[in-house]
């Protein structure tokens, strides 16, 4: 027994070792094995979306690569969506051990700094010139600039990873809404039977109401001034993206690495604005108080909804980037039908639902600043045995422009010039936005978008930060001081290495 | 002869060794190897990408001894705990005193049994996403009821004030777990003779007299058993704070339980090897907590109602 528990003991410390001795050998070949049987393999795909699948970009793989007579012909395909609150948490390890990695997965811009970290991204620019079919050079010149660089590595500039899309963000508004309220201030298009109407109100809202974040609090109390059960926003989460007020935010960490004071002075403005918006008593906030992603949310993008007291609020403006528009607003707009009356699809036979139009009372404008929400980079793993196949999926989905063409319907607003001209040229409006050229805004935001301030912290120091804005708006903490000394408090449990011991606001 | 024995007993024990054989490995798998790695990884900078530095000691002093979010977690902990076993022992109590009462006979025990613990059965994600929905503040199915009969005048803060969300997160625990406690307690006193009881009727004692002085001295060994075994859950409470508020415990941290901290520690900030370290801190005080425990076990009362219950359910 004693010699089984000496050999236990042995193998287990070994196993330990041998573990912690840390990562697997990664294959960095850019081909794959020649004798592979691609038959007998499966592509791994993981994503924290659906939209790979939705938009039908793994039936066009499979039907370009995958069916009789094609390259991979037979070679499964597995499709594996995690949620994205569990993404990091589930890939990171898998990554890093190699055991049961993808061939190829997405990820969020601030995460493909810890991918870039950790060494996993295959190298997709020698895979690249080393396909005959693509030119490296035009199909860079052809991607928004943001785009290409944050594919970029941190260490040596090789490309990586890349999106077909962009995903800069406006305020989707109501146009008739707004026309009630600021119909008649000075400078508000009268004519609202123009055919660019949308376009007019947009411009209008933009500069005089939604300019700056002191503007946008101002609109909020002229929204509510109107009608008591009117509110701009849903809730205050929708100025979250003016935070920093400036095209070129203050990143989260100064030159020197640790914690940057100018941003913090920032959040300290953008923590007062979030506390004048809000009230805990529904009839003084400024907001309706509604969680984002609520079903009371979904239901102001409609025409109304009912709070716990039985009040029925309206909503006029939603904070949403370009997926926004065809993901979350078209499904759950108010559609009307041929006399303009409200479609309500329990009162309508299917036929009768089937024929509503959209009213067509939406519009988008600029916020105080340009902003990005989500878009989604394709990487490849550098240990992957499938390294062809993966490339080609990658290939399928950004560089097939006449596939990428005919994707662009959906509404996505892509990365390559080349297509957004070709979809611009023709297109006749967005019937949502009453005939509005969406591509045509988010292509100039997009322009406006500088990623010099990204960080792989983002997404848990604006975390961090949002509970310390939440706690000092519901009156958890009585002031700033406070706040901020939560803050303080968190930084250091969470990453200790950032934390800088003098000149940030509210230190003690 | 005596060698003879001896190898035949080692050739009977080499088909030992193989029959445990399966189950030892998955063990050492499963279990042995992630303690000893997440020991190793305590002592480690570990930040799930470079490779482990040893830093000695330095995380459990921090955890110790530098680190207030820690202590505050762990009375969140212990607070969220104690509400929740107030109210169910209480509840339980309650439910018992009905149940068990001579006079009224209520009938189908077993049905209640079983809806009582229905709750449990349920997965404590449903239970969370649940109760979020009901618990929202202006647009929650519990303020619209209780505003609509006029119990309230202004909507209540179930989940949003830091500390009625703690008292809201006990009760959900309270709603998941005072089955099992009514189940426990109710098999007690079943297990008292009926003599006693019914002598005590004839003495002219009243029900409340009956439960604090006939009841409740019968059941106190199985009081203790709830009672430590729901600490130990209840230091590793997780799920339901989890996900029910934003995966950091807000409003203000009072919902952030020592796993709640942990989690994040390892899995949202990336800091493996001070997170391995909290665990270990854990562990230390749920050894603690399972030694008395195990004292406790070890009182004659305890013992002799576990064994009649193990008795009761093989004869079943």
């Amino acid at each position: 027994m004693k010699k089984l528990f000496a050999f236990l003991s042995v193998a287990v410390l070994t196993f330990s070792l041998a573990a912690c001795g840390g990562g697997n050998e990664l294959n960095d070949d850019i081909m794959d094995d020649p004798d592979i049987d691609y038959s007998e393999e499966t592509l791994t795909i993981w994503s924290f979306t659906d939209e790979l699948q939705v938009q039908g970009d793994v039936e066009y793989f499979e039907e370009q690569y995958t069916a009789e007579g094609k390259e991979y012909e037979g070679m499964e395909i597995e499709y594996v969506e995690i949620p994205t609150a569990d993404y990091l948490t589930t890939i990171l390890p898998t990554l890093r051990t190699g055991s049961g990695a993808p061939d190829v997965f997405t990820g969020e811009l601030d995460m493909l700094l810890n991918f870039m970290e950790g060494g996993y991204l295959a190298n997709l620019e020698e895979m690249m010139k080393a396909d005959e079919d693509v030119d490296f050079d035009e199909t860079k010149d052809d991607f928004v600039d943001f785009i290409w660089e944050a594919g970029q590595d941190t260490q040596d500039e090789t490309l990586r990873s890349l999106s077909w899309q962009v995903t800069p963000g406006g305020i989707f508004f109501k146009t008739d809404m707004a026309e009630a309220v600021w119909g008649s201030e000075s400078g508000f298009p009268s004519d609202n039977t123009a055919d660019d109407y949308n376009q007019q109100v947009s411009d209008w809202v933009a500069a005089e109401k939604f300019d700056t974040l002191q503007g946008l609090i101002d609109a909020s109390e002229e929204v509510k001034n109107h009608d008591a059960n009117w509110r701009l926003f849903p809730n205050d989460d929708a100025i979250r993206w003016f935070s920093q007020q400036s095209d070129t935010p203050e990143s989260w960490l100064a030159e020197d690495g640790l914690i940057n004071a100018d941003r913090l002075e920032n959040e300290e403005v953008y923590m007062e604005a979030v506390a004048d918006l809000y009230s805990e008593d529904l009839d003084d906030s400024l907001t309706a108080n509604v969680g984002e992603w609520s079903g009371a949310w979904y239901q102001g993008m409609g025409k109304s909804f009912d709070s716990a007291d039985g009040t029925t609020f309206q909503t006029m403006a939603y904070s949403m980037p370009t997926w926004g528009l065809f993901d979350v607003l078209e499904p759950s707009i108010e559609l009307v039908d041929d006399n303009g009356d409200t479609c309500v699809e329990d009162d309508m036979t299917d036929e009768e639902y089937e024929a509503c139009e959209p009213k067509g009372n939406w519009g988008v404008a600029s916020g105080p600043n340009s902003y990005f929400w989500g878009g989604t980079y394709l990487n490849i793993y550098q240990g992957s045995e499938l390294k062809e196949p993966s490339y080609d999926f990658v290939k399928s989905m950004l560089f097939d422009t006449d596939r990428m063409s005919e994707r662009a319907e959906n509404g996505d607003v892509y990365a390559r010039k080349s297509i957004m001209d070709e979809v611009t040229a023709d297109y006749e409006g967005n019937p949502v936005l009453g005939g509005m050229n969406h591509y045509e805004f988010f292509v100039d935001e997009a322009d406006k978008i500088s990623l010099d301030y990204i960080t792989n912290y983002d997404r848990t120091l604006d975390q961090i930060m949002g509970d310390a804005v939440n706690d000092y708006k519901q009156g958890e903490v009585d002031t700033k001081d406070e706040a901020f000394s939560d803050f303080y408090q968190e930084l250091r449990s969470a990453y200790p290495e950032l934390y800088r011991s003098e000149g940030l606001p509210y230190q003690d | 002869m005596g060698k003879k024995k001896s190898t035949v007993e080692s050739k009977r024990a080499k088909y030992g060794y193989m029959f445990v054989a399966p189950m030892l490995i998955v063990f050492i798998v499963f279990s042995i190897y992630p303690i000893l790695y997440t020991l190793y990884l305590s002592f480690t900078n570990f930040g799930g990408f470079l490779d482990p530095e040893w830093v000695g000691f330095d995380n459990y002093r921090r955890v110790l001894f530098q680190d207030p979010t820690f202590w505050e977690s762990l009375v969140n902990t212990i607070r969220i705990w104690g509400i929740n076993i107030v109210i169910q022992v209480g509840l339980a109590f309650v439910l018992i005193m009905v149940f068990s009462d001579l006079k009224y006979k209520i009938k189908g025990l077993r049905v209640f049994r079983i809806l009582f613990y229905l709750p449990n059965l349920i997965a404590a994600a449903s239970v969370a996403l649940i109760f979020r929905l009901m618990l929202n503040t202006d647009y929650g199915l519990l303020n619209t009821f209780l505003l609509r009969i006029n119990l309230i005048s202004d909507s209540i803060r179930w989940l949003d004030g830091t500390m009625l969300a703690q008292i809201s997160v006990a009760n959900i625990q309270t709603w998941m777990w005072f089955g099992n406690s009514f189940i426990l307690f109710m098999a007690a006193v079943q297990a008292v003779n009926k003599e006693v009881i019914e002598s005590s009727v004839i003495d002219g004692a009243g029900r409340i007299q009956m439960m604090r002085h006939v009841k409740l001295p019968l059941i106190k060994p199985i009081l203790i058993y709830v009672g430590v075994t729901s600490l130990i859950g209840g230091l590793q409470l997780f799920d339901v704070p989890y996900l029910i508020t934003d995966g950091r415990g807000a409003p203000s941290g009072s919902l952030r339980t020592v796993i709640v901290y942990l989690f994040n520690q390892a899995f949202t900030y990336n800091n493996f090897g001070y997170a391995s370290a909290i665990a270990f801190v854990l562990f230390i005080i749920v050894m603690i907590v399972s030694g008395l425990f195990v004292l406790i076990m070890k009182r004659e009362d305890v013992r002799n109602f576990l064994d009649a219950r193990k008795r009761k359910k093989a004869k079943l």
